[in-house]
């Protein structure tokens, strides 16, 4: 702009005849640069596209699809710059997304990747839908002024193959623990062809000499007791235990259950409570929303509603309880003797048999999810 | 191609034009040289092969030094224009340094504007017309290259920011409650798209062209203001001109515009004059003689030249009269070039302080008027004619002391300067001129003037321009050398000659060298006046005794005598074949010089005013008279010879206008035609290319080429023979359809999604055996060919059965 004023006056004041006409030919682009970026954002719409689960520690995409609603002019050099950030935090990231040509009356879709390295509540927004097209004097801009809120479940961890033998164990009841080594579960059912991922254990031999083709064994679903997952966050003066790694163990055991068939229920207690009387794919967000947010509480509801488990209609319970207490502390006031199942107390070394805390090396992680990206491009 | 890699050429194009424009104006090519040479191989070096990078600390202090030096020059000379070529030089510098750095954005940013700066430095000097069109090429191209360079710049920052996230993120090993990474994506730009911004670029080009040039007309100008035009010291040199006989070697013409020169009858400047005989443009008079060894040199005067000795001019006192503008090619000679004699214009915006330099015998401005750009100067003044539409040959001779009506006989010492010579020096040449002058029996000097310059052109002289092959006598005097024995020569021997042998004979006499005619520009109905109508011609004064009653009656002497202009040259056409191209280019740059480095406030008042605007014009097509009266003026210039060539230019821009909208029309038919998009879709590289020029031009003869060539790329018979049959079923082969998939289409029932699975099957067998020929080994054996023959005659059969169903 400076040179331009300079070129200006000069051309005026010592009239120059050709520093006059540069000096058209400058403020020319200028003025057009400013009608056809202004035109480039002319009914276009920006969506942005978060997913419903967001992981800690794990990238995630976040998508804007742009719409171009008029019929003949495209938009192009469209280029978004969102924001993200903690929602108590006072700076917010900027992250800028190029868009992609996009054609008259056609859609176009832009994304980042994103990694966060801590659960909780983030914010999305206000964003910018800018064009500086075509020669980059001027940018015109148009604010998406909605924020939206992002919550971050704690990072997944890594559940050793002891948490797998001691929810078995506690689901099938002791009298099955014998048949917990052998590859087979539930009684034999009927005979099927063999599918890729079968047990090779499983084919029936004898049959599928008859049949001419593998045969295998389909057994019958066994499943004696409901696994109760507990999270019992309770603040307490002399607890030191990591209530991130409990959050974290929590969130892994709900999203390992939540896909599987057993359908086993959840209950978190802390300065939230939630109980979810089905763990499955679509609780699971509800459920994890809250271990975004929630914190240990003195208070936090857990014998109140022990009782109100118990009268629970249905199949036998097997409890696990994740808790920053012993289950002796737990029980002060209570009876101890109505507990069936596992109770995990943070603060003793156990929880490392069943649980590797999450490792995250966001270094590496973003150098892969860049290269990728250049790949992609 | 990707932005990354476009970016370097067009920086590497713009900033060459910008050279190459700084250098124009400064007539000094070094920076373009520079500026090409540092760029590219910055590119090669730096960007290509990564020997060598300027860090930025030691560009910096490079930019800092030249900085200094070219500074420190500005202390050793207060002259402006030496300062401006200075800080073209080091914006050149400047610019080399920066693309020795690391490319960036914000580099290429930098090196733009400094480019940009150039141009401006090169606008003070006026670029001529050839500059002008350079100048909106380098205005186009650079407003590409920011298009590009804005592209690049977003690139850029996303990259950047993901290399930020990265090694922040590669930092934080602990994780930090608040850490957000994040990685854009970079979208690949989709093939053709660049080529659609460019086009879409070039219409947002013409827009802001046609803004600026509304622009540069509307700006206000005001040449009185404090704010006018910047001024330089007049300096009273450049009167150095001398004509030395010594030439020796081929002299060539050249072609340079020196001014353009226009007549008109007063008070409509439509009314053009062109004057029956070539106009001689004097310039100034040479009055003395040098001797230096053999060569006589004719040269102005010396001596010192006093502020009397300037005289202003009278107005116009003649009953006929034209006005003749003169516009000068920029120069700071104050020399100006007019036919004889000249007045005063009573047009007020013109009205400035010319005046004639008795001792030069020449016309001079006042440099006060010049702008420091040197640019060209533009003169009017009042010259009377003859009834025969000729320019005076004499002109009335007046005193060196204006007050007194003096002859030159009266003068003394006047008359002995104008007949100084060293007969001896001259024997042949003087006693020729003798010979002459007692054939005049009343020694008449006018009539001996006359004879003496008939001589010349008797024919026992000719013209030349090529004195290699001449073998001198170096013991004499060039010009008697030339009249005693070769007598081949041009114009400045000639006149030489002419004076020398009319001073033998006490007749006063000097040189004078100007510009005698010039090429008549048909658009703009003037004269372009090059170097090669330079000429030289001789001044003898007649005593006022000797002067004819016409010339008296006519003005053209007076009772002091008159200056007799005699031109002893034979004549020789020097004049290339005009071309309508070369006129039209002529005018084009009397049209840059006049509407855009000349435009002033009063020709911009005329040309804006509300006369200018009116829809009166656009009215009159209206009017049937006019038309006839447009048909008439058509019908008689194209009587004229060679009148033809004011229509070629309008005619070929018609005819280019015409042709390209054929072209877009056609060009949109071709896209909303999918059969013919499939036609030429099925052609490949230069055919295709080929195939669509040719639909531009004729769609008939395209559609043959699409035939022939078509035929071509599937030039297996069989296969062609299957192809035809097929599509007269009703099945096409799509141009993305490989011959395997049409084969699988047909055998699916498609279009007709009806099942064909003989049909399918022998398409199969038949496609199988093309692929071998075309693919394999060229040729099939004898039951590969009775397979395929049959195939081909029971599809044919079934089509014909599937026809008769």
């Amino acid at each position: 702009m400076s040179v331009l004023a300079f070129i200006i006056l000069g051309s005026i004041i010592r009239q120059v005849n050709l520093l006059m006409l540069l000096s058209g030919l400058m403020i020319a682009p200028f003025f057009f640069n400013w009608r056809i970026s202004m035109k480039m954002l002319e009914q276009v719409i920006g969506v942005r596209r978060i997913p419903r689960l967001v992981f800690a520690g794990s990238p995630f995409t976040v998508g804007w699809r742009l719409k171009n609603y008029r019929n003949r002019i495209p938009s192009w050099g469209l280029r978004v710059v969102d924001r993200i950030g903690r929602a108590d935090a006072k700076y917010m990231d900027q992250v800028t997304v190029l868009v992609p040509p996009l054609a008259a009356a056609s859609e176009a879709e832009a994304s980042y990747q994103c990694l966060l390295a801590k659960r909780g509540v983030y914010h999305l927004g206000p964003a910018q839908i800018s064009s500086a097209f075509p020669v980059g004097l001027i940018r015109s801009k148009i604010k998406i002024r909605e924020v939206e809120s992002l919550y971050v479940a704690p990072a997944i961890g890594r559940l050793h193959r002891s948490w797998n033998q001691m929810t078995q164990s506690l689901s099938r009841g002791e009298a099955k623990k014998q048949r917990q080594h052998r590859s087979e579960i539930g009684d034999f059912y009927a005979l099927r062809p063999w599918v890729t991922g079968d047990n090779p254990r499983q084919v029936h031999w004898r049959s599928s000499a008859r049949h001419g083709e593998l045969m295998v064994r389909q057994n019958e679903q066994q499943q004696d007791r409901r696994l109760v997952f507990i999270l019992d966050l309770f603040e307490s003066a002399n607890a030191d235990c990591d209530i991130e790694m409990a959050l974290s163990l929590a969130a892994t055991v709900f999203k390992k259950y939540a896909s599987g068939s057993g359908q086993p229920a959840a209950g978190v207690f802390g300065n939230q409570q939630y109980v979810c009387e089905q763990l499955n794919s679509t609780a699971l967000p509800a459920l994890m929303k809250v271990l975004a947010t929630i914190q240990p509480a003195a208070a936090n509801g857990f014998q109140e509603n022990w009782e109100s488990w118990l009268q629970i209609p249905g199949p036998r319970r097997s409890m696990v309880v994740i808790s920053t207490r012993s289950q002796k502390e737990a029980f002060a006031n209570g009876d101890m003797s109505s507990f069936r199942g596992k109770w995990i107390d943070l603060n003793r070394e156990e929880i490392t048999r069943y649980f590797q805390p999450p490792t995250i090396e966001p270094g590496e992680f973003m150098k892969q999810i860049a290269k990728r990206s250049e790949r992609d491009a | 191609m990707s932005v990354e890699r476009i970016l370097p050429f067009l920086i590497l194009a713009t900033v060459a034009l910008s050279g190459l424009l700084l250098g124009m104006g400064q007539g000094d090519f070094e920076p373009f040289f520079v500026a090409v040479l540092g760029v590219s191989a910055s590119t090669i070096l730096v960007d290509w092969l990564k020997w060598f990078r300027l860090p930025n600390w030691a560009a910096n202090l490079l930019a800092i030094l030249v900085a200094i030096v070219t500074v420190s020059n500005f202390y050793f000379t207060n002259d402006s224009v030496r300062h401006l070529l200075g800080v073209g030089k080091l914006l050149v510098y400047l610019q080399t340094i920066l693309t020795f750095q690391r490319k960036s954005a914000r580099v290429y940013w930098q090196v733009l504007v400094l480019s940009l700066l150039q141009i401006v430095v090169g606008a003070v000097f006026n670029l001529g017309f050839e500059g002008g069109v350079l100048f909106i090429i380098y205005m186009m191209i650079a407003g590409v290259t920011m298009m590009v360079l804005h592209l690049y710049q977003d690139r850029q920052l996303v990259k950047l920011q993901n290399e930020s996230s990265i090694r922040l993120s590669r930092s934080s090993r602990k994780i930090q409650a608040n850490a957000v990474w994040t990685i854009s994506t970079k979208p690949a730009l989709q093939r053709g798209v660049l080529r659609r911004m460019v086009a879409a670029f070039l219409i947002f080009a013409s827009g802001a062209l046609f803004f600026s040039v509304l622009l540069f007309y509307f700006l206000p100008r005001d040449n009185t203001s404090w704010a006018g035009p910047q001024e330089i010291p007049m300096q009273a040199t450049g009167f150095d001109e001398k004509v030395s006989m010594d030439h020796s070697e081929l002299i060539l013409l050249s072609s340079k515009l020196q001014m353009n020169v226009r007549y008109w009858y007063p008070g409509d400047e439509q009314k053009i004059f062109r004057p029956s005989r070539e106009p001689y443009l004097r310039g100034m008079a040479l009055s003395n003689i040098e001797i230096d060894g053999n060569r006589t040199k004719w040269v102005a005067p010396p001596y010192q030249i006093y502020a009397s000795d300037f005289r202003p001019l009278k107005m116009g006192i003649s009953d006929r009269w034209v006005t003749q503008e003169i516009v000068l090619e920029p120069t700071d000679d104050p020399l100006l070039y007019t036919a004889m004699p000249p007045h005063f214009t009573n047009d007020g915006e013109f009205l400035t302080d010319y005046e004639w330099c008795w001792p030069l015998g020449a016309l001079t401005r006042q440099r006060s008027a010049e702008k420091i750009t040197l640019s060209h100067f533009r003169y009017r003044l009042q010259i009377p004619i003859l009834s025969s539409g000729e320019f005076f040959s004499a002109y009335p001779y007046f005193a060196r002391d204006g007050s007194v009506a003096l002859t030159m006989e009266q003068d003394p010492g006047v008359y002995k300067w104008y007949t100084y010579l060293d007969r001896n020096r001259y024997p042949t040449l003087v006693q020729v001129a003798g010979e002459i002058g007692e054939r005049v029996a009343d020694g008449n000097h006018n009539s001996i003037a006359r004879q003496m310059e008939s001589y010349f052109r008797s024919g026992q002289f000719s013209y030349t321009l090529d004195y290699r092959d001449i073998d001198r006598d170096e013991t004499l005097d060039t010009v008697e050398d030339f009249f005693a024995n070769y007598r081949a020569g041009h114009c400045e021997y000639y006149a030489s000659a002419l004076a020398l042998m009319l001073r033998s004979q006490g007749i006063p006499s000097r040189m004078v060298v100007g510009y005698r005619g010039g090429d008549i520009n048909g658009f703009g109905g003037h004269l372009d006046v090059e170097a090669k109508h330079a000429h030289a011609w001789v001044e003898a004064y007649i005593r006022p005794e000797d002067c004819s009653d016409y010339l008296m009656q006519t003005g053209q002497a007076n009772d002091t005598g008159a200056w007799l202009r005699l031109d002893p040259t034979p004549s020789l056409d020097t004049n290339d074949a005009v071309t309508g191209a070369d006129e039209a280019l002529d005018f084009a740059k009397s049209l840059w010089r006049d509407y855009v480095l000349g435009l002033q406030a009063d020709t911009q008042s005329r040309i804006v005013s509300a006369d200018q605007l009116n829809l009166s014009g656009a009215l009159r097509v209206l009017d049937l008279d006019w038309w006839q009266n447009s048909l008439n003026r058509l019908r008689e210039d194209l009587q004229e010879p060679n009148g033809w060539k004011r229509y070629a230019v309008p005619i070929f821009i018609i005819t280019i206008l015409v042709l390209g909208l054929v072209i877009y029309l056609r060009e949109r038919s071709l896209r909303k035609n999918p059969k013919k998009r499939a036609e030429y879709g099925s052609l490949r590289g230069v055919r295709r290319g080929l195939a669509r020029a040719l639909h531009l031009v004729s769609p008939r003869l395209s559609d043959w080429v699409v035939r022939e060539l078509g035929r071509s790329a599937d030039d297996v018979p069989f296969y062609r023979q299957m192809l035809k049959s097929l599509e007269q079923a009703g099945f096409h082969k799509l141009p993305q359809q490989t011959h395997r998939e049409f084969a699988e289409s047909v055998a699916r029932g498609e279009p007709k999604n009806e099942p064909l699975n003989r049909l399918g099957t022998l398409t199969k067998t038949i496609t199988d055996s093309y692929y071998l020929v075309r693919f394999g080994n060229g040729k099939l054996d004898e039951q590969q060919t009775k397979t395929v023959e049959i195939a081909l005659h029971d599809l044919q059969e079934l089509l014909q059965q599937t026809a008769n169903s």
